[in-house]
């Protein structure tokens, strides 16, 4: 009614991506939740695990975002430790998106330089090769 | 070093769409003529249900598989060399974005442009991430484009 325009204050437009991502991930947690991943061939298959019939480092990812919806984080570690770091680093680097929106940045969400990435890619690659060895069965979906 | 905006993620995968509906209309002209040629006089067995193999024109099938030899060329023409000579496949074109060396600017020149095409379609298949990598990379480069030094720019 007489409120004074605030057009400014509020960052509207730089938490728009934020809140697409969080309203994205949400999605996707919920559709994960509900068609289980357990049953095989409900996201349809892994083209890697069909063809060579070994699991690839993201073999196992659906199922442990389902178990991390129910709870069972030891499940979901036994699924795929490294989908389970993922969903920790990208929550909290998605938290700490929305904290600097708040104060004025429009940066996006995670910037990684050559170094990072490289490293990165190791360690998926590493993951992946440990799965299939056999000191490496425990990371195995 | 140049200091135009990157291309957009979206604008980049927009391109490699449209690159693949252009090089689907250079296969599906001869692929289809030539299926046509190899059917249009086939006669059906009632008896055994089956086609009779003496009605098939199996010259048709030199014709389908030119359109498979075209879709590879235009491709290494379109997606390579192209983008190596002047910065941009077509679709490149048609989104107004570029592909430039990260280091002098200028375009990469045929044989690196070809160079990234294969190296393009070797990562691609043997993981997705390539594609996505541009979302948080530094300078938005995708693995081919790290290997070959290039960064892909919005075109004034």
């Amino acid at each position: 009614m007489n409120e004074a325009p605030r057009v400014d204050r509020l960052p509207v437009s730089r938490l728009r991506a934020p809140a697409l991502i969080g309203l994205g991930a949400a999605a996707a947690f919920t559709a994960l939740r509900l068609r289980d991943p357990h049953t095989e061939g409900s996201w349809g298959f892994c083209p890697f695990l069909a063809m060579t019939g070994r699991p690839c480092p993201g073999c196992g990812g659906l199922r442990a975002v389902n178990d991390l919806t129910h709870g069972d984080v030891i499940g979901a570690i036994s699924s795929n430790a490294l989908a389970v770091a993922l969903v920790v680093v990208l929550a909290a680097a998605w938290v700490i998106w929305v904290v600097r929106a708040l104060r004025g940045s429009s940066d996006p969400m995670i910037q990684l330089g050559h170094r990072t990435g490289l490293l990165v890619i190791g360690l998926i690659a590493v993951f992946g090769v440990v799965r299939n060895l056999p000191f490496g069965t425990w990371l195995a979906p | 070093m140049p200091h135009r905006p990157y291309a957009s993620w979206g604008a980049r995968v927009g391109a490699y769409l449209l690159d693949g509906v252009i090089t689907f209309g250079v296969v599906i002209i001869p692929v289809v003529i030539g299926l046509i040629i190899v059917f249009k006089d086939a006669e059906w067995n009632d008896a055994t249900d089956e086609i009779i193999e003496s009605s098939i024109n199996w010259g048709g099938f030199g014709l389908v598989a030119l359109g498979g030899l075209a879709g590879m060329a235009f491709t290494i023409w379109n997606r390579g060399i192209r983008v190596g000579v002047h910065g941009q496949s077509l679709g490149k074109k048609i989104v107004g974005i570029e592909v430039v060396s990260a280091e002098s600017g200028q375009y990469l020149g045929a044989g690196m442009g070809f160079l990234r095409m294969i190296l393009d379609s070797i990562l691609g298949n043997a993981c997705f991430l390539n594609y996505l990598w541009p979302l948080w990379d530094e300078q938005h480069q995708t693995w081919h484009d790290m290997i070959v030094k290039s960064i892909v720019l919005t075109k004034p």
